[in-house]
């Protein structure tokens, strides 16, 4: 992405507009809008053998599949709706990190925005690629964003969040001796701004003169629980009650800027590195481990789940986004005991949580049940500035 | 430190200008709609070819800002003046395979509609090479 420094910038381009321009009578919110593959993908794909995809029971079928290889899919004319009550402006896109393949977007009249589709990273390439779409992108009330995404493998798919289990004396899952279950965790993130009309403003402003200082709030929690329980084989059953933190805003009204995740403790992520042949598998990323969504002083969310095609557990409900994806390098935010290979997540624009409100966060965890450790504290960083009276 | 008014209220000066709405500045009267041109080309092994062309749509102009490769391989470029952009090859490693991080075409360089921009390809290696390159930029429409 482009860089941070405004001052930089401005001087660099002397001839830009005013920065941020919303039309009068409009006021924008933060918004990621979070696409996941659809359970057809996996239905539709003849590499399945029959009882290969799990369903648990109660829910609709989800994407828990086994099966050691897939063969590349197109999933053409995705799309996720925009609601009725507001423009989406669509910013940047967070893409996929391994499954290969290539992605194509379109714009609100089809129209393709990349003349060939471009490469998206695959297997073992854990480096998130967020591209900026420059200028900005106008999706209208009751349009679609359109894209899609060719020749990707979803037998990687899921590979870095895999939470089934690669080891043949705890698979659990599968019926067979050595078929890993995966858990499809990769998400599609196009990032940008609701557009509503009305005359509020975003971040909200203080019902006095501040000045700002920086301050930041704390959300620990101790990542020891699964969201899955594994019954018997081959029932995976899942409970959709996110655990959910409340941070409360105790004396100034708090804007915040940034939010970070950080480990606490000698362990770092205790999963970060799972050993060849143990559960966790493949790259089984640190940052896989749970999903977050957040809401603003209103409750209102601050990302968006996919509206269509969406039948898996995780995202019925249009629940949040993996935390790597909100984010870019950060590391080491508390010396040594903190082990953060990325990553921030820079809500534009900031979001404003007046005293006595509070910061709520619904964590999903993404760990296996079997193999749950003790003690896992995390700390999400929750990073802006109070605005303090003059 | 006081709070920030005018023009920087609502920034978050901690994120990237896109996720602030910074956009580039649009001529009055057009409109500018984010594209990537982009052509596959096959370079014979230890040679060099010349003039292969990323054309441009004929519906409307091109502002080149910059460059994205899927294969570091040397280039020399020039847009649909022939005007070149550098006295020889550049090294592939001075480009970019990362849509984050693109090579960066400072200032703008403008495409017409039915335009081009022309690219000499070096290969090094003993063996044919394939590289995709992406224009980044925008489309400008008459309103």
């Amino acid at each position: 992405m482009l860089t941070a420094n405004l001052d930089a910038f401005e001087g660099f381009q002397t001839d830009l507009l005013p920065p941020y321009q919303i039309p009068d009578g409009y006021y924008d919110r933060f918004c990621a809008q979070v696409w996941n593959p659809p359970f057809s993908a996996y239905t539709a794909n003849a590499g399945f053998g029959a009882g290969s995809v799990l369903t648990p029971a109660g829910f609709p079928p989800s994407p828990y599949f086994e099966a050691a290889t897939i063969p590349a899919v197109n999933l053409l004319a995705q799309g996720l709706y925009i609601g009725g009550d507001y423009d989406f402006i669509l910013r940047a896109i967070g893409l996929p990190e391994q499954m290969g393949g290539s992605f194509q977007l379109y714009t609100p009249g089809l129209n393709k925005v990349f003349g060939l589709p471009i490469p998206v990273r695959g297997p073992n390439q854990n480096n998130n690629e967020v591209i900026p779409v420059i200028p900005e992108i106008v999706y209208p009330s009751g349009s679609q964003i359109t894209f899609d995404l060719l020749g990707i493998d979803l037998s990687v798919f899921g590979a870095p969040g895999l939470i089934g289990l690669d080891n043949p004396a705890n698979n659990i899952h599968s019926t067979g001796a050595d078929n890993p279950v995966r858990i499809f965790t990769e998400q599609l993130v196009f990032y940008g701004v609701k557009r509503f009309r009305g005359n509020l403003r975003n971040p909200a402003i203080s019902a006095y003169e501040y000045r700002e200082r920086p301050y930041t709030y704390r959300a620990p929690f101790n990542l020891n629980f699964s969201q899955f329980t594994a019954t018997a084989a081959p029932v995976i059953r899942y409970s959709d009650s996110p655990t959910i933190l409340r941070v409360p805003i105790t004396n100034y009204d708090f804007e915040l800027r940034r939010i970070r995740v950080a480990t606490v403790g000698t362990a770092g992520f205790v999963f970060a590195t799972p050993a060849a042949g143990t559960w966790g598998g493949l790259n089984s990323g640190a940052f896989d481990t749970f999903r977050m969504q957040m809401y603003d002083a209103a409750n209102n969310r601050l990302t968006e789940g996919a509206s269509v095609n969406n039948s898996g557990p995780y995202t019925a409900d249009g629940n949040g986004m993996q935390p790597k994806f909100w984010s870019y390098e950060m590391a080491y935010p508390f010396g040594s005991n903190a082990v953060v290979n990325n990553n921030t997540t820079l809500p534009c624009p900031p979001v404003m949580y007046p005293k006595d409100s509070e910061i709520r966060i619904d964590i999903r965890s993404m760990l296996a049940p079997q193999v749950l450790p003790a003690t896992n504290n995390i700390v999400i960083l929750l990073e802006g500035v109070q605005r303090i009276p003059n | 430190m006081q709070a920030p008014t005018g023009r920087y209220q609502g920034l978050n000066p901690m994120a990237d200008q896109i996720l602030n709405g910074y956009n580039y500045p649009h001529c009055p009267n057009y409109v500018d709609q984010a594209f990537f041109p982009a052509a596959t080309f096959t370079v014979p092994a230890s040679s060099s070819v010349f003039n292969q062309l990323v054309l441009i749509d004929l519906d409307a102009d091109f502002v080149w800002r910059g460059l994205v490769v899927n294969r570091l391989l040397d280039l020399q470029f020039s847009d649909s003046e022939n005007y070149s952009f550098s006295s020889d090859f550049i090294p592939g490693t001075a480009f970019s395979t990362d849509f984050t991080n693109p090579f960066p075409i400072f200032p703008e360089a403008f495409l017409p509609a039915g335009g081009k921009a022309s690219f000499n390809i070096r290969n090094t290696t003993g063996g044919a090479l394939s590289i995709t390159i992406y224009l980044v930029g925008c489309k400008r429409y008459t309103l």
